[in-house]
């Protein structure tokens, strides 16, 4: 009897005890569901408030108490008695809003990503690691610990993250810890210099050596320049040419004597770039001897990848010596893009070209390297790379004098062409941008500005400088090697010194400009100067944004901060505002159906706007696509992925040589002149925008779709389906999932006046109401103003939300 | 009958207080609340109530861990379960009523077998 009783028990206890270890781990990509769905700790927690309730801390590590406010929009103004505090302040509220992000973009920046996800992420981390961002950060972090201010900042802000991350329980962890099963590990001031090097990774993703070099053997020296050049007279460079000769280098790219087809017997084929150098960054400063208050403003929107948690976290920090708003890149120190009471500055792509890529002469083993008839030791170095649930994967790294081999036999990764190529980054090279930043957030004045700008290397950004004296500025800044005419723009010759860099241009010779008579400066990601500079050098710049931003800012003479708003969201194409007037010449004629006759007579009248709302610009866009494919045809034939001409070469074309050879039509029997191309393109597209209108969606928003993703790819975390207006050629440059990812405009009176705003929330936790709250604002052009107090006290009016962390 | 009512419904208001309690002991594992409940199984078994264990126990974490979900996500006012939309929520609660139900249901049962070596309940069995 007792014996059936005994099994009688056994039953439910095994059966309880089976489903807490089922419910306890993950279930295939499910994580461990018990937990997840524990009313008490699991993701519903996630929805309680952080941020705007009063609450007092005792946290090791302070010096003397900090205060921070939280306004409406969750927004932290830190008040702290010195500037240790003030970055470990920085560290614990950045935390407390977005320790999954940092923690993650720390994690991918290094190559770590199969720690979380297993050996599906050992790809992307072999990659990383190779590319050397690890290394770089280690070198950089070194330099950086050298510096007394940087490494109080760094030091500080890690003792305050930590701070916050030795309280966390796993209710208290950010939602994706909970969704991936991990805890966050102690952060470490490398962490966030690997946060740095992951935006200089974004940023200087240029990368056409072999693209270009492919286009130079196909096409020749002069038909390369024909359609590739660099200088034509429809350009707004950030530094007009002045009375200097034009630079021949610049003016025309010769081929360089060492690359013929010999050279590049391997590499014909091109994988497809995923960069795209279409859309970037605006930034201004108006002199107040232009604007209608006196007072100088400055503009600012960095166009990047769209996400959530958003790029960008907003705040203000106060200390002695030190009063700051803007934002911030969450896991790192400092404001990136803002304003004090003095000054403002704004950031955009400098556009250069920092990743230069070398042909090495090797053994088959990898052991040694050609250069300049010797045979040179390659430098190994083994990297471990941890997985999730299986043993470390071991790679080895190989070091030439040029820079890491990415691409080798055993790991030819998603870019074949550059196999047993040394690729030469500007990032690699140890550097302290961070020191930049936290000048500038305590500079007054222009020679602060300047002194701040010193220490800033890579990737080569645009600054503009506005001051409350009325000085502007714009300075494109960045370590710009010295180069021979066509060096870096070309695969280089690994096996020669001569094709090493030696040294930079000097700081005095960047391209700079300060108080121009025009009382303005800008940058759109266009060239830094024009031909006569005396330096080559080269990039991927965009000049129509830039085009476009000098028209408006000539036009206008009353410049207020209103106008500066409408202006960050022109969503007028400069290109189609020259083209259209040129195509509408072309197909004006006989032979059209009463439905294209319509569609041209809504072209005559439409101004270039790519509007939410309008209804012409698709059917622009449509016909200029059209144009573009039928006209480089040829250049689809090409083994490599190749890109075409610009736009402004077409139009060139369309105007001045009708016959050219690239309007020839591939497969067709006729041989089709310009005008042939540009009518038969408008009756494709008239045809195609037919189709649309029969559906009812022929307004530009139902095809420019905003879709703002979760860093994890999650979607019921992302933004989906936002219409909106913008074209990647217009200021208000908007794509599906890349546009301003911060706008502000601040005019420097008495007393900052600043509005701004950026496509997210200041929560980095999917079930705050402060995670995405400012999307719809941001969709619809809106701006909020940004407080900038002078003092706690002022801070705590009217705003309920306040820490007090105590030592 | 009565009776039977009275401490199946005293019973589930004690299995759920019992899980309350022990939710909010710091880091205590997601299913420590089991414990306590099969401690209360073995009493239940002992004082010999006539009453479903498995059944009270189920309907106490099928109630209880939704509408703490839904309790939580009405003080709080986040954002979270939105975002699943209406199928995702129902799912998302389902999923977390039987989680609830079957782990306090058969910590109720397996502490009053062990009791009791079988089920006293011949009208509801087990």
């Amino acid at each position: 009897m007792r014996s059936r009783l005994s099994l009688r028990f056994l039953f439910p206890l095994g059966a309880l005890i089976l489903l807490i270890v089922a419910l306890s781990g993950n279930i295939y990509s499910v994580p461990p569901p018990g937990m997840l769905i524990d009313p008490f700790v699991g993701a519903i927690q996630n929805e309680r408030p952080a941020g705007a309730m009063a609450r007092e801390m005792t946290l090791g590590g302070l010096r003397d108490p900090v205060r921070v406010v939280f306004d409406e929009r969750e927004v932290p103004h830190i008040f702290a008695g010195n500037e240790a505090d003030l970055f470990f302040a920085q560290g614990y509220v950045m935390a407390s809003l977005r320790l999954w992000q940092m923690d993650f973009i720390s994690y991918a920046s290094a190559g770590r990503l199969a720690e979380i996800f297993g050996s599906e992420r050992l790809g992307y981390d072999r990659n990383q690691r190779r590319i050397g961002i690890l290394e770089a950060a280690r070198q950089s972090l070194a330099l950086m610990m050298q510096d007394q201010e940087t490494r109080v900042a760094l030091t500080s802000m890690t003792k305050g993250i930590n701070a916050y991350i030795d309280q966390l329980g796993y209710r208290d962890l950010p939602l994706e810890y909970k969704l991936l099963n991990y805890r966050p590990e102690a952060w470490t001031e490398l962490k966030s210099v690997l946060i740095l090097k992951y935006m200089a990774n974004t940023l200087s993703g240029y990368d056409e050596d072999f693209n270009v070099t492919n286009l130079m053997l196909v096409l020749g020296e002069a038909r390369f320049n024909q359609y590739f050049r660099d200088y034509y007279p429809a350009m707004s460079p950030i530094v007009a040419n002045g009375a200097a000769p034009v630079n021949p280098s610049l003016a025309w790219c010769t081929k360089p004597a060492y690359l013929d087809y010999d050279f590049l017997s391997s590499g014909s084929v091109i994988s497809k770039s995923d960069y795209n150098p279409r859309l970037g960054s605006n930034s201004w400063a108006v002199s107040g001897k232009k604007t209608r208050s006196g007072h100088p403003i400055l503009c600012s929107d960095p166009h990047l990848n769209l996400s959530l948690p958003a790029i960008w976290l907003e705040m203000q920090l106060c200390a002695p010596g030190i009063n700051v708003y803007g934002v911030s890149i969450p896991g790192t120190p400092a404001v990136i893009i803002g304003f004090n009471r003095d000054i403002a500055w704004g950031v955009t792509n400098g556009a250069d070209d920092v990743k230069d890529w070398y042909k090495l002469k090797i053994s088959s083993d990898y052991g040694k390297y050609e250069l300049d008839g010797q045979w040179k030791n390659i430098d190994r170095r083994v990297e471990e790379i941890r997985r999730r649930g299986e043993k470390p994967f071991y790679d080895t790294v190989y070091n030439t004098v040029q820079g890491p081999i990415v691409s080798t036999k055993s790991f030819p990764g998603e870019h074949p062409e550059y196999l047993d190529h040394a690729m030469h980054w500007m990032m690699a090279r140890p550097s302290n941008e961070f020191l930049t930043f936290i000048l500038l957030n305590k500079a007054h004045n222009y020679d602060d500005y300047e002194r701040a700008l010193r220490h800033y290397s890579c990737p080569i950004q645009n600054f503009t400088f506005a001051c409350r004296d009325n000085t502007i500025a714009i300075d494109h800044q960045g370590s710009m090697p010295v180069k021979w005419p066509g060096q870096g723009r070309f695969v280089l010759d690994g096996t020669t010194s001569a094709h090493l860099y030696q040294r930079d241009i000097p700081q005095d010779s960047l391209p700079h400009l300060r108080d121009p008579a025009c009382h303005y400066v800008f940058s759109a990601n266009q060239r830094p100067t024009g031909s006569a500079y005396g330096y080559y050098y080269n990039g991927n710049y965009r000049e129509n944004r830039a085009n476009r931003i000098r028209e408006l800012l000539a036009a206008d003479t009353g410049i207020d901060v209103a106008g500066m708003e409408a202006m960050q969201l022109d969503n007028t194409s400069y290109f189609a505002e020259i083209a259209l007037p040129v195509l509408l010449k072309v197909v004006n004629g006989e032979g059209y159906t009463p439905q294209e006759q319509a569609d041209l007579q809504s072209l005559a009248a439409w101004k270039g706007s790519f509007g939410r709302d309008d209804t012409t610009a698709g059917l622009f866009y449509l016909w200029w696509n059209k144009v573009r494919e039928y006209t480089w045809d040829e250049f689809g034939q090409y083994k490599f992925d190749s890109k075409t001409p610009g736009d402004e070469v077409l139009l060139d074309l369309i105007q001045h040589d009708t016959a050219n050879a690239y309007f020839d039509k591939l497969g067709t029997p006729a041989k089709e002149t310009a005008r042939d191309i540009v009518r038969v393109a408008f009756v494709a597209a008239a045809a195609e925008f037919d189709k649309f209108r029969k559906s009812r969606d022929i307004k530009w928003g139902d095809h420019n779709i905003v879709h703002i993703d979760h860093l994890l790819k999650v979607g019921q975390l992302g933004i989906n389906g936002l219409p909106s207006g913008g074209y990647s050629e217009t200021i208000n440059a908007i794509s599906s999932r890349w546009g301003p990812s911060w706008r502000m405009v601040v005019e420097l009176g008495d007393r900052p006046v600043a509005y701004g705003i950026y496509p997210g929330g200041q929560s980095g936790n999917p079930g705050s109401g402060h995670y995405s709250d400012f999307v719809a604002d941001w969709n619809q052009g809106r701006y909020y103003p940004l407080h900038y107090f002078l003092s706690p006290a002022e801070a705590r009016a009217g705003n309920s939300g306040l820490w007090t962390l105590h030592p | 009958m009565s009776q039977r009512i009275k401490r199946s419904a005293l019973l589930l208001i004690v299995v759920m207080a019992i899980v309350v309690f022990v939710k909010m002991i710091p880091g205590a594992a997601w299913w420590s609340c089991v414990i306590p409940i099969v401690a209360l199984g073995v009493w239940v078994g002992l004082k010999k109530w006539t009453v479903a264990g498995l059944g009270i126990g189920f309907l106490a974490g099928f109630l209880l861990w939704p509408g703490a979900i839904l309790f939580f996500h009405w003080r709080y006012q986040g954002g979270l379960l939105p975002r699943l939309g209406l199928a995702g929520m129902v799912i998302f609660l389902l999923a977390a009523g039987l989680t609830g139900g079957l782990l306090c249901g058969l910590a109720l049962y397996t502490g009053k077998t062990i009791a009791t070596g079988k089920s006293n309940e011949p009208a509801l069995p087990d």
